[in-house]
């Protein structure tokens, strides 16, 4: 049964891992170019959750806000597709991030993150990311660049992909059972 | 990859345990909200203060103070400020609220001496209205109202209770709300359940950023209407023109009523002290080129993202807000509505979402 973690949240007092947090955030390429200093102002922009095992931590088509860490436990990151069943597509554990394309823009979530085990997250939002560029742009145009190279390493990626792809077409059965892996 | 359940999703009936709860928290604050009573205007009014200078603390961050650098430095600023108005503003209010007691004996006189032609005309016209004194009527009950309302005015701006409020209570609130806001707004989003979690943090920074713009957008068109009538007032000649030009800057925190107020004051008073001259055309001309000033370049670009509301819904507001609450409601009636429309839109898009997911 799940249980509303809601007191969990409250009472949660003054987090003790804090340095362990920043320790993690070092291991975001997101975050990987910040000082100490600056990764101790975003501390103070983050939220620390903990969810019940199987409680959902977003649904597929909720707007996207930001960005999760992994932080304790694990999350699943199911997807479905119309008219077919929820698939899992992976299992992310403590230090793995998602969702960071909820920092850029307000497309609906693409999957499901469920929490697997008792998971703790770390949450940056975009509302918060705005609130930095705002206040402090240096720091906020690091994060952003940092994020923008993220997306342009999975670009790049994606094109060595597809250049393959082109270069030793599939066969009809590979792409069958790659689409049956992913989806 | 092998199948998996279904991801767990909130049903009807979590929908309406939520909105129960929703409903008791809010019953909850509104009960506070009633017991505290007129202690809780401070705080409203702390708020106030706390959204309009959050922008200036934010623009000295960028310039890399730290937050209580930068509210300390917007705090001793305000204090030189504050302190000058007293210093200069006071004796010349103090000096035309004493001037208006002495004449208004006059006034009066002036008054009922044009009411009474006023009712004889009518009485040659009328006959039948001759038992209704109209001139003895309105001459008294303006009298005893202007005249408590003078008695009233420097006990209520200068008492011990409303310095004490507006010089100590005020800013010692507003300046904890300024530093620790991040901390309030993180304990908010932490009395929120997991499920609920994104959209109130959305929720918060959408109605964090509406009322900071429209309250700081608010108080400049208020002090720029203020400013622009005292100074065309005294220009003109207009006996208590800072007093009416003020006044009409405080009233002016009520869309639309600032001009009108300074309009009506302002004839009133150029008629008993000069008569029906060609002043008050220029009374009416300043009052109209103030509004025009204000309604076609102040507003649109202070206000017109921030209420995005028809005017009529204005008046609306306006008249609900009065009848609910007086002063206070016609204050603060668009910019709760404003919350409440955002919070509704947030809401609706939530219910829309599980709505859906349990279709």
């Amino acid at each position: 049964m799940i249980i509303d973690s809601l007191w969990d949240n409250i009472f949660r007092g003054r987090q003790k891992g804090a340095e362990r947090t920043i320790d993690l955030l070092l291991k975001i390429p997101i975050f990987e170019n910040l000082s100490l200093r600056e990764l101790r102002f975003i501390e103070k922009l983050i939220y620390v959750r903990r969810y019940a095992s199987g409680e959902p931590i977003f649904q597929q088509g909720d707007p996207s806000l930001g960005m999760y860490v992994v932080k304790t436990g694990a999350v699943k990151i199911i997807r479905q597709l119309p008219g077919g069943e929820p698939r899992l597509i992976a299992t992310l554990t403590a230090g793995e991030f998602f969702g960071e394309l909820g920092l850029i823009d307000d497309a609906p979530r693409s999957a499901a993150a469920v929490a697997h085990d008792a998971t703790e997250t770390i949450g940056f939002f975009k509302p918060d990311l705005m609130s930095l560029i705002h206040r402090r742009p240096d720091l906020g145009l690091k994060i952003l660049l940092s994020v923008a190279t993220t997306l342009s390493a999975r670009l790049r990626h994606a094109h060595e992909e597809l250049e393959r792809f082109i270069l030793n077409p599939p066969t009809e059965t590979q792409i069958r059972e790659r689409i049956r892996v992913t989806f | 990859m092998s199948q998996v359940t279904r991801p767990i999703t909130s049903t009807r009936k979590q929908l309406w345990r939520d909105l129960g709860y929703a409903a008791v928290i809010a019953g909850v604050a509104g009960l506070i909200i009633y017991a505290a009573g007129r202690g809780f205007i401070s705080f409203f009014a702390a708020c106030f203060v706390a959204f309009v200078l959050a922008p200036l603390v934010e623009a000295l961050e960028r310039r890399g103070f730290s937050r209580l650098q930068s509210v300390a430095a917007i705090y001793g600023v305000g204090l030189i400020l504050a302190a000058a108005a007293v210093f200069y503003l006071t004796p010349v209010l103090q000096h035309q609220i004493a001037t208006l007691r002495m004449k208004l004996p006059e006034y009066s006189v002036q008054a009922h001496d044009r009411l009474e032609g006023f009712q004889k005309e009518l009485d040659r016209r009328f006959p039948e209205l001759k038992r209704m004194n109209f001139a003895e009527t309105i001459t008294k009950s303006t009298r005893v109202f202007v005249d408590q309302s003078l008695e009233r005015f420097p006990n209520i701006m200068f008492n011990v209770l409303t310095l004490l409020t507006v010089f100590v209570l005020i800013p010692v609130m507003s300046w904890y709300l300024l530093l620790e806001s991040r901390a309030i707004k993180r304990f908010v989003i932490s009395l929120v359940p997991n499920r609920y979690f994104e959209p109130a943090l959305n929720l918060l920074y959408r109605v964090d950023q509406h009322l900071s713009r429209y309250l700081t957008g608010l108080l400049i068109d208020a002090v720029v209407v203020g400013c622009l009538l005292s100074v065309g007032y005294s220009i003109l000649g207009v006996p208590f023109g800072v007093t009416i030009g003020i006044s009409s800057g405080f009233v002016h925190l009520i869309p639309y009523l600032g001009p009108i107020f300074g309009a009506v004051a302002a004839l009133l008073v150029t008629i008993l002290d000069s008569g029906v001259t060609v002043k008050l055309v220029y009374v009416l001309l300043i009052a109209g080129a103030v509004h025009l000033f204000d309604s076609l370049l102040i507003q649109p670009l202070v206000l017109s993202k921030t209420a995005d509301l028809h005017p009529l819904t204005v008046l609306l507001i306006l008249i609900i807000g009065a009848n609910a609450f007086g002063v206070w409601g016609m204050v603060l009636g668009v910019p709760a509505f404003c919350v409440a429309r955002i919070v509704v839109q947030e809401y609706l898009s939530i219910a829309r979402r599980h709505l859906r997911e349990t279709i």
